[in-house]
């Protein structure tokens, strides 16, 4: 008997199979599954699980017991993007991702026209948590504000690839793109060969240009680092994976010293000169002298190094504000202003909690509703109005009331499902994407993303710090 | 290479040497034992215990020095940091700490005995069978060296984990030479045993012949210019290995390490039954010391300090 001939959707939109039809881009995978028994797939997992377990691709998991680092989840059955379908998200992201940069140059060294204009209003920038003065008039390459950017994707009911939020900052997850490949090439070496795949191989050349790109004075051959807060870090992995695919130094802020503006890494050899720091750590803690004076893991003195410009940071300072979910109900308008284009990918419908009528409506209709502190990442403060207690319910609408700028409401979406292996079988688990976006002198988009699979049956949340799990992303060439 | 590095890199190779050399003295000490009366096998124990300066913490926590206490305090106890699994772990944190600048391979190695101990596979291995559990982790140590050899480039980094790993097996060969002379300065038998947890018997009796005087096994343990294990040899490599990497000019531990290796290589090596040679090995070890020292503070010479490790003595 056949894995999938049991699956039956749960009246979502199916990826793979919908109405009992499997769709075009997914016969060649359905003919190769019908030949495997849930044997093969398992010990093909437990491959996959010792394989990362001694490679160390883990990531640490706070607040669980010891903070101990789990092996990265991986669901064997990857997730299959047409060429057409790709080349509607490429575009959406592309647009999306030039707008954002307009929006912050705008706010950052602009007139804020965009505020002058009446478009967004202007209370509303200067209360997001994610807003730095420290930022005002920091100039930067070509305004390729977002650096990195990871932008998270979702299909509703209809099919429709909605933008469910942005992330500006720090986004993860790309390391774990390029190893959920290496590990579907040792796994299911034959399963690839059926289709022809873009790759996903090159991230490390396609960041190092783009980091390169921002050396502030453009010496010849600028020395580019990594800024990590530290081996327990839940991203250490991936800090430490690009540095390594792009060949330089992964530091910490011990490392770094800044000495009449200039910032210099400490080496066996003396002090070495640093023109560009992909910062994987917080604002906040960049530099104890100009934001968190309790902080330990910034360097003091970058902010002057910076604003001297003798050093870059990517993403550079201030990017927050443009991720602030309050602020995300306004990029589809930002798009419209700065591009004079109609945006390409919708958002979620979405509600701001300071609106006195979007709030009391959204009051109305909790069952109805997922509500999101606007600042907050990795799931955290996610409150699901259907599936919440009534003590849940009453908790989030107290503060909401108290701090309703903080707050926005979405209407639930009904993720997309997609075959996922239980164990025993083949049963649909929701799914999203975070595709990767990279500015510098051009934009460009990793091709596919980061799936991220709820691996419990009905469940919503994706996040990997919440026991979600992740699927190999396929995206086919054009034919 | 960055400070923080340098730094790493040059206690993974201790730590893996610390493993590596503690499980070869392990396993000769469980051979030995096993050919002495019932009451006399817990000395030979303690012995061991004495090399590495725990016999006060081991009295801590267990009444006799069995077998099967030894294994739980000294290989597996991950309270006593003087443990073999104490130093695997040690070896792996530096090297999530550094998993930038090394070949996966070595990451790979290096987690794979990891997994051996948190997995509680070695544990139940050496109840079964404790050789085999010994040479298990041996195995897997020169599967590391292997990695070190074969997928390191010869740069700063392999230099600084090569002065690691030669300087912690100096003060090993030092500390052995020490306990072996002031507990049984002319038995035979205790020497041949010294010399097998070097993996040196076979060089020895090659060159020596198998009617060598203790006095030669000292000479050699101490002076053999080729055999891997001795000092002077160990303070060459980490001479040399220091001669070449890149610094600041202003490093104090390549003399350091040149004070104390001239201090063996010109010597005479004194007979076992005088107290001079508990004098010249107690130099060694401070001169050892003292250069380990010198690195850390050398690498640090323009301020902060990355240490992940006590510095205290064994």
């Amino acid at each position: 008997m056949s894995l999938l001939t049991e699956y039956r959707p749960d009246g979502t939109f199916g990826e793979m199979i919908d109405a009992g039809q499997v769709r075009d881009h997914y016969r060649l995978l359905a003919d190769r599954l019908a030949q495997f028994t849930a044997e093969d797939i398992r010990q093909r997992m437990q491959l996959t699980e010792s394989t990362f377990r001694n490679l160390g691709i883990t990531f640490a998991v706070y607040g669980s017991e010891g903070g101990v680092d789990r092996t990265w989840p991986i669901d064997l059955i990857p997730r299959i993007i047409s060429a057409s379908d790709w080349a509607i998200i490429e575009s959406g992201l592309i647009q999306r991702t030039r707008a954002l940069n307009a929006f912050l140059e705008d706010i950052y060294v602009g007139e804020h026209a965009i505020v002058q204009d009446g478009v967004i209003p202007e209370w509303l920038i200067k209360s997001s948590d994610g807003f730095k003065r420290q930022a005002f008039g920091i100039n930067v390459r070509s305004g390729a504000r977002c650096v990195v950017a990871g932008i998270d994707i979702v299909r509703d009911g209809n099919g429709v690839y909605r933008v469910l939020e942005d992330n500006l900052r720090v986004p993860s997850g790309i390391s774990y793109v390029i190893e959920n490949r290496a590990a579907m090439k040792r796994a299911f070496p034959d399963l690839l060969d059926t289709y022809a795949v873009r790759s996903v191989d090159d991230y490390g050349s396609m960041l190092l240009r783009a980091l390169k790109w921002q050396a502030p004075y453009g010496p010849v051959d600028p020395t580019v680092v990594v800024l990590t807060p530290g081996v327990y870090n839940s991203a250490y992995f991936e800090h430490a994976f690009l540095a390594r695919r792009m060949g330089v130094e992964l530091v910490e802020g011990r490392d770094l010293v800044v000495d009449d503006h200039v910032v210099y890494l400490r080496t066996t050899r003396g002090p070495q000169r640093v023109d560009v720091i992909y910062r994987r750590i917080d604002d906040d803690f960049l530099d104890p002298a100009a934001f968190d004076r309790h902080s330990a893991l910034g360097i003091p003195g970058l902010l002057s190094a910076i604003r001297a410009g003798n050093v870059a940071v990517a993403n550079p300072i201030g990017n927050g504000v443009a991720d602030d979910k309050a602020v995300y109900t306004y990029v589809p308008a930002m798009i419209e202003y700065y591009l004079g284009e109609q945006p390409i990918l919708p958002n979620a419908q979405t509600f701001v909690m300071w609106d006195d009528d979007q709030r009391s409506w959204a009051f109305e209709r909790m069952d109805e509703l997922v509500f999101k502190p606007v600042a907050e990442a990795g799931g955290k403060g996610i409150v699901i109005g259907r599936t919440a207690s009534d003590e849940d319910l009453e908790e989030v609408r107290a503060l909401v009331e108290t701090d309703p700028r903080n707050y926005i409401a979405q209407e639930i979406i009904e993720l997309s499902t997609h075959p996922t292996f239980t164990g025993d079988n083949l049963a649909p688990r929701h799914i999203d994407l975070r595709p990767f976006v990279v500015s510098g002198e051009t934009i460009e988009v990793v091709p596919g993303g980061l799936t991220r699979v709820a691996m419990r049956e009905g469940s919503l949340i994706v996040n990997s710090s919440q026991g979600g799990g992740s699927k190999d992303t396929w995206v086919l060439e054009p034919a | 290479m960055l400070s923080r590095h340098a730094e790493g890199l040059f206690w993974i190779g201790r730590y893996v040497e610390r493993a590596s050399d503690i499980t070869r003295m392990l396993d000769v000490a469980y051979d030995v034992q096993m050919e002495r009366p019932p009451s006399a096998r817990e000395a030979v124990w303690r012995d061991l215990l004495d090399v590495l300066y725990i016999n006060d913490q081991f009295v801590d926590h267990h009444d006799t020095a069995t077998t099967e206490t030894i294994n739980r305090f000294l290989v597996l106890d991950g309270d006593n940091p003087v443990s073999v699994a104490s130093s695997i772990v040690s070896a792996r944190t530096n090297i999530m700490n550094v998993r930038d600048v090394v070949p996966i391979e070595l990451l790979e190695s290096i987690n794979r005995l990891h997994t051996l101990f948190a997995s509680g596979e070695l544990g139940a291995e050496l109840e079964t069978n404790t050789h085999a559990g010994y040479h298990m982790v041996a195995t897997h140590c020169r599967t590391i060296s292997g990695a070190m050899f074969d997928s390191m480039a010869r740069t700063d980094g392999y230099r600084f984990m090569m002065l690691g790993r030669y300087l912690e097996r100096a003060e090993m060969t030092c500390r052995t030479i020490e306990v072996t002379r002031s507990v049984a300065p002319t038995d035979d038998a205790a020497w041949r045993a010294v010399l097998r947890s070097v993996s040196g018997l076979h060089a020895f009796t090659r060159l020596h012949g198998a009617l060598a005087e203790v006095d030669e096994v000292v000479r050699f343990l101490l002076m053999d210019r080729d055999f891997p294990y001795s000092v002077l040899h160990c303070l060459s490599e980490c001479a040399s290995q220091l001669s070449i990497v890149s610094t600041t000019g202003t490093w104090q531990s390549p003399r350091m390490v040149g004070r104390v290796k001239a201090e063996i290589e010109f010597s005479d090596v004194p007979s076992v039954e005088t107290s001079a040679l508990a004098e010249l090995v107690a130099r060694l070890e401070v001169g050892i010391r003292d250069a380990s020292q010198a690195f850390h503070d050398d690498l640090y010479q323009f301020g902060g300090d990355a240490t992940l490790h006590s510095f205290e003595a064994l």
